[in-house]
């Protein structure tokens, strides 16, 4: 008697296999956009999570020049250092979601002081950028208090003549003081 | 160098006033004529006193909102929608859009990463 059989066979062609393919959530599931990554039966981890996207919310300013360079290597991906127009920076993940994001110089700190080179300011530009340098496009409006201080500047020159001027003083002083006493004695 | 300090003058600033055309990211302020010029012997410094803004900016919007799941079918466009997701319902958000009979999705805490599975 001939025996019927039954042979089983794997086939990969059998094996539907998932991708998934990230556009433009890389960034925030730690892999790369627009490369394929299989899912498969085992299984598929993703890189770390981070849902920051960014952090840094940064006041700019446009037509004002600052002096003794404040400096930053924020604008380009080389690290070229720049002068910086940076006037003031926080971290929004310090925030809760939906909770004001605030800043106030209570006591009068110099931690967003910057000296200016212009000696008139007609118009000032303010964009807020993230630290991608990003223009923040929806971001919401803003409140801000900015304190321009006038300050007048001393030339040294006048300080050292009025300083060499005294010691001229002093020194006649004494001189004349020696003549009197050489009288005296 | 010596410093005196000769005026002062704050400028409250609220982004809303802008020009109409203008975005409250990228905004211009007109300052009146002399206000903020320096006499011959004068300098002036720049002192943010404060600022304030609602953190109502999300972390997840038209800009890395996007990926697909490709089938031995068809390949399924997906679009997060905008808004600020924390790590779980950012997960729970991927599970609405592409959790079905054939793929799972988990976060492992102790690693920060999420793991996908097929069924």
């Amino acid at each position: 008697m001939k025996h019927k059989t039954h042979t089983f066979t794997n086939s990969d062609e059998l094996i539907e296999v998932y991708k998934i393919k990230p556009i433009s959530i890389g960034q925030l599931i730690g892999v790369l956009d627009n490369i394929e990554y299989e899912i498969g039966t085992s299984r598929y981890t993703t890189g770390l999570i981070n849902l920051t996207n960014y952090n840094k919310i940064m006041v700019r300013t446009e037509n004002v020049a600052y002096y003794y360079g404040n400096v930053e290597n924020i604008r380009t991906n080389n690290n070229s250092v720049f002068n910086s127009n940076i006037i003031f920076w926080k971290s929004k993940a310090d925030t809760e979601p939906f909770k004001i994001l605030k800043y106030n110089n209570k006591d009068g700190g110099n931690s967003f002081v910057y000296k200016v080179e212009n000696t008139q300011i007609n118009s000032i530009i303010f964009q807020l950028r993230n630290e991608r340098n990003e223009i923040i496009t929806d971001a919401p409006d803003y409140m801000m208090v900015i304190q321009y201080n006038f300050d007048e500047k001393k030339d040294i020159l006048n300080i050292l003549i009025s300083i060499d001027n005294i010691m001229e003083e002093m020194y006649q002083t004494i001189l004349f003081a020696i003549n009197r006493l050489k009288l005296l004695l | 160098m010596d410093i005196n300090k000769t005026r002062t003058i704050f400028s409250f600033i609220s982004s809303a006033n802008r020009q109409s055309q203008e975005q409250s990211c990228n905004f211009t302020i007109d300052y009146p004529d002399g206000i903020l010029s320096c006499c011959p012997n004068e300098y002036v410094e720049i002192n943010v006193l404060s600022f304030d803004m609602p953190n109502t900016i999300n972390n997840i919007n038209s800009k890395n909102n996007e990926f697909e799941i490709i089938t031995p079918n068809e390949t399924l466009e997906k679009t997060i929608p905008s808004g600020n997701y924390s790590i779980k319902t950012f997960v729970a958000q991927l599970k609405n859009l592409i959790e079905n009979d054939f793929i799972t999705i988990t976060y492992n805490e102790a690693q920060n990463t999420y793991i996908y599975k097929q069924r």
